[in-house]
């Protein structure tokens, strides 16, 4: 190709010409943010620590400067966001355990000991974020989502004639693969039987909850980005059953198509990670910080459905202070 | 710019250009050479990646982990080739068929693993050795890990493509080419096109394993939806080798495959610069940028053959 060369020069300086256009230097304290996809929870994480952040006098644009980059689920661009934010910013936040992990790893590697706070993480220990949940001990510490999964089965409990129960969740996400041996315990632990089906994307969704067998009672969902982003249809997809099954779910956003929805709200888990990272800018070791988790005490209660269903609600749950009833 | 965001602006690209150039030259194998579109990539990547994590993680020496992939991925290009020569499914939908077989199987590993194979920086890898003598000859933490992946990669890179360009100048090599190239010819010149088919695929996903095997080990984690968009990351990549790049001997075609693999990540990393806050146009930026970069060299011709028309045209024309 005879005009290869003017194309590369066209290129390269294109390359310097960006480069220098960011050169400009705030001097204000840098905050980036990864957001591994736009997920209704994953976006609330991440408002919620903006609101946070705000809250403690840290706002942007003002003391602060807050760069936000989403890769869209995309793992090649998810690594290569991480380096930019990793090289360019003072402090960073990721959502979701892909972004947190290659946050962390973009951070080691450029060889930076600039603080990492996460959420959205089921499991930090085992996607070898932090050495131990009361003692992070590096510069990486955050928020678990991981919701009362045995509390929530126990409220199962009280509700008649459960005799099987069903899982369903994304097989690509860790987070629920690893919540899924959490709840199989549990459920094997009340002497139900147990059955699981996943999904690889959305798509699937309907038809794995049709090929529910018929006598399952209850299905019970992790909090997966995939299936919370989707609740309208796992409502329709039960509400054509047979027999509709009585869904509950790990995350309270998750409501729409539950009959109970217990645990993880991701705007005040975005700005509990907020104010951990409000705690670091002003001085903490991110070392001394304790992983939290979020509320488990919220519970809500989608009466009208479970009415419209014709599930029936033990009167001990409706009656559970704090709840939330629609 | 501070000097952390000079560095990770031009060495992030460096590192991720040449892995996936390996990526790229797979795809060019099965996409030019053999001329069969093998989707198979998007479910050897991920299973590749989280089985180099997960056996990392029970102990096995990195070196071996790569010699392991790469058995994999040939194992993954004979299967592929098999089902679609002998049990005649088309050559597209084979691939799916392996895309979904082989994603199920980095599922497993996975739930095995109890839901995450993610490394962290004191397991083993690949480069640990090297970035550690980096580190105590006084280098910073950020030069040693650049200079060891990129010299590691770099030399891998290197042997690849003089031991690709070497297979492909023998006789056999010589029969895959031609096998792809025009299948009766071949077959009338006592080519066994359906052997030299199965070699050629062993050959592309045996590519696409090792840098699916060097990535994961470069940002130390996997998961299985790590496969999402590698074919058209490996074919865009192809295409802008070869629009910008000269490829006309097959030597250059091979070298255009890693030109466009650096092309792409830098365009990828302006883009980053450029947009800044919120990346909610970056893929139509990206598209719109892909569009601009492929159409150029076209656009140039254009001009160029008018000028010298018009010119031509003055020449010509009578004085008066």
């Amino acid at each position: 190709m005879k005009h290869g060369n003017k194309t590369i020069v066209l290129l390269a300086s294109l390359l310097v010409g960006a480069a220098a256009l960011s050169g400009c230097d705030s001097g204000k304290t840098k905050v980036g943010i990864l957001q591994f996809g736009t997920f209704e929870a994953l976006t609330n994480a991440k408002n919620g620590f903006v609101e946070a952040l705000a809250d403690e006098g840290f706002k942007d644009g003002e003391q602060i400067e807050i760069t936000v980059k989403n890769p869209e689920a995309d793992s090649a661009t998810n690594s290569q966001m991480a380096g930019v934010l990793a090289a360019a910013s003072d402090l960073v936040y990721g959502i979701a355990t892909p972004s947190a992990t290659a946050l962390k790893n973009a951070v080691t590697s450029a060889g930076r000991e600039i603080p990492v706070v996460f959420s959205a993480v089921t499991d930090p220990v085992g996607a070898k974020l932090v050495a131990a949940l009361d003692q992070p001990g590096a510069n990486v510490t955050g928020m678990s989502d991981l919701g009362p999964i045995s509390e929530e089965l126990n409220l199962l409990a009280k509700f008649v004639g459960i005799d099987k129960v069903d899982t369903l969740y994304t097989s690509t996400e860790s987070n629920s693969v690893y919540q899924i041996a959490i709840a199989r315990t549990t459920i094997a632990a009340n002497g139900w039987g147990e059955t699981d089906h996943s999904v690889n994307n959305a798509s699937e969704i309907a038809s794995a909850i049709a090929a529910v067998s018929d006598d399952v009672d209850a299905l019970f969902l992790p909090t997966d980005d995939t299936i919370a982003a989707n609740m309208a249809m796992v409502k329709n997809a039960n509400e054509s059953r047979a027999k509709p099954l009585i869904i509950l779910g790990c995350d309270v956003g998750m409501i729409d198509g539950c009959v109970i929805a217990m645990g993880v709200d991701y705007f005040e888990l975005g700005k509990q990670a907020g104010l951990m990272a409000a705690q670091i800018l002003t001085g903490t070791d991110p070392a001394d910080i304790p992983v939290g988790t979020g509320d488990s005490s919220l519970l809500d209660i989608n009466k009208t459905w479970a009415d419209a269903l014709g599930v029936a609600i033990p009167a001990e749950i409706l009656a559970t202070t704090g709840a939330e009833i629609k | 710019m501070s000097t952390f965001e000079w560095q990770n602006f031009f060495i992030s690209p460096l590192n991720s250009g040449l892995i996936f150039g390996l990526l790229a030259l797979g795809v060019f194998i099965a996409f030019r050479v053999l001329d069969i579109a093998d989707l198979s990539v998007e479910g050897l990547f991920p299973l590749v990646s989280v089985f180099s994590c997960f056996t990392i993680l029970q102990g096995w020496n990195p070196a071996l982990v790569i010699v392991v992939s790469v058995l994999i991925g040939a194992a993954s290009g004979i299967i592929n080739a098999l089902l679609s020569l002998y049990l005649k499914i088309p050559p597209l939908l084979s691939g799916i068929v392996m895309m979904s077989a082989l994603f199920a199987i980095s599922i497993i590993i996975i739930h095995f693993n109890g839901g995450y194979v993610n490394l962290s920086n004191v397991d083993p890898t690949v480069y640990s050795w090297l970035i550690g003598v980096f580190k105590t000859a006084g280098l910073n933490t950020f030069w040693s890990n650049a200079v060891a992946k990129i010299i590691i990669v770099g030399v891998i890179d290197t042997l690849v493509v003089a031991l690709v360009y070497f297979f492909f100048g023998t006789e056999m090599g010589m029969a895959v080419r031609a096998a792809g190239k025009n299948k009766q010819m071949a077959r009338a010149n006592g080519i066994s096109v359906n052997q030299m088919t199965i070699i050629g695929l062993a050959v592309s996903s045996a590519l696409v394993a090792l840098a699916a095997t060097l990535y994961c080990q470069h940002t130390l984690s996997a998961t299985p939806q790590d496969g999402q968009g590698m074919i058209v990351l490996g074919l865009s990549t192809l295409f802008l080798g070869e629009t910008i790049l000269p490829h006309r001997s097959f030597k250059a075609h091979l070298l255009s495959v890693f030109g466009g693999s650096f092309i792409y990540w830098y365009v990828i990393q302006i883009l980053f610069k450029i947009m800044g806050d919120g990346d909610y146009f970056l893929y139509l930026y990206k598209a719109l940028l892909l569009v601009l970069i492929l159409a150029i060299p076209h656009l140039l011709k254009i001009a160029k053959a008018k000028i010298s028309r018009r010119r031509q045209e003055t020449e010509n024309a009578p004085v008066r």
